[in-house]
């Protein structure tokens, strides 16, 4: 997906439920829509819970990465 | 091996369950949501806690907060859920029908999102579930997608439409 072009980065490693899911929402809220929102995270239960919960609202999941160690990388276009 | 199906052999723990599945939640928050008082509450919590599938991850609002302990567990759940057997069918104008009666919280949830994955954009779907929190989390989770919720013979039918 190195193709994408990214629109706004929210690095949350570090951070754990509930911040990534809710700072994730704000993010895409404040967003237009096609824009591409870059996650960066690594509470595991959020890579399941982010794409499940922004798949719901509509929003398109382009990738789902590892990075590194437990480290992951989503890749989210606002609808 | 026994000690986690002993723990998940109950339903208001499979509904704890189900309820941090979505998120993390505070015991305050798990207490208003299952209607129960901390007390009843935290012998289920601690039981699922000595499974290690829970686990206090920290304070929000001056309150522990508790999540999974993994996503193994979060993907056990949803195995679990599909393991059910899938009472889906079709009525004669071939909107889908999903009867989740006697189930409960968190298998009408999650049956309702798999076959709403599956679910084309306009196509209608229709939930029978007679569990109230289930109920309510399905009209929370789907609010922009309610046509309509009415509640036959002890049971809520709603519907959804893509």
């Amino acid at each position: 997906m190195a193709d994408v072009k990214v629109d706004k980065t929210l690095d949350v490693r570090g951070e754990v439920c509930p911040v990534p899911d809710v700072e994730t929402k704000r993010a895409l809220k404040k967003m237009e829509s096609g824009q591409v929102l870059e996650v960066l995270i690594d509470y595991p239960l959020s890579k399941e819970r982010i794409p499940a919960n922004v798949k719901k609202e509509g929003h398109e999941v382009l990738a789902i990465e590892e990075i590194g160690n437990s480290e992951w990388r989503i890749l989210i276009r606002k609808k | 091996m026994v000690k986690i199906f002993k723990a998940l052999a109950h339903g208001k723990r499979m509904t704890i369950l189900g309820l941090l599945k979505d998120s993390c939640r505070t015991v305050n928050e798990l207490c208003r949501l299952l209607n129960m008082n901390r007390a009843s509450l935290y012998k289920h919590l601690i039981k699922l806690e000595d499974a290690g599938l829970v686990r206090r991850i920290g304070f929000k609002d001056g309150d522990i907060l508790y999540d999974l302990t993994s996503a193994k567990v979060y993907r056990l759940l949803e195995n679990g859920a599909e393991l059910t057997e899938r009472k889906v069918f079709e009525n004669i104008r071939g909107q889908k029908i999903v009867d989740v009666r006697g189930e409960l919280c968190p298998v009408p949830l999650i049956k309702t999102e798999k076959i709403w994955r599956e679910l084309q954009n306009g196509e209608t779907l229709e939930v029978w579930t007679d569990y109230e929190l289930s109920k309510e989390r399905i009209l929370t989770k789907y609010k922009n997608f309610v046509v309509t919720c009415e509640k036959i013979n002890g049971f809520w039918r709603v519907v959804l439409r893509k």
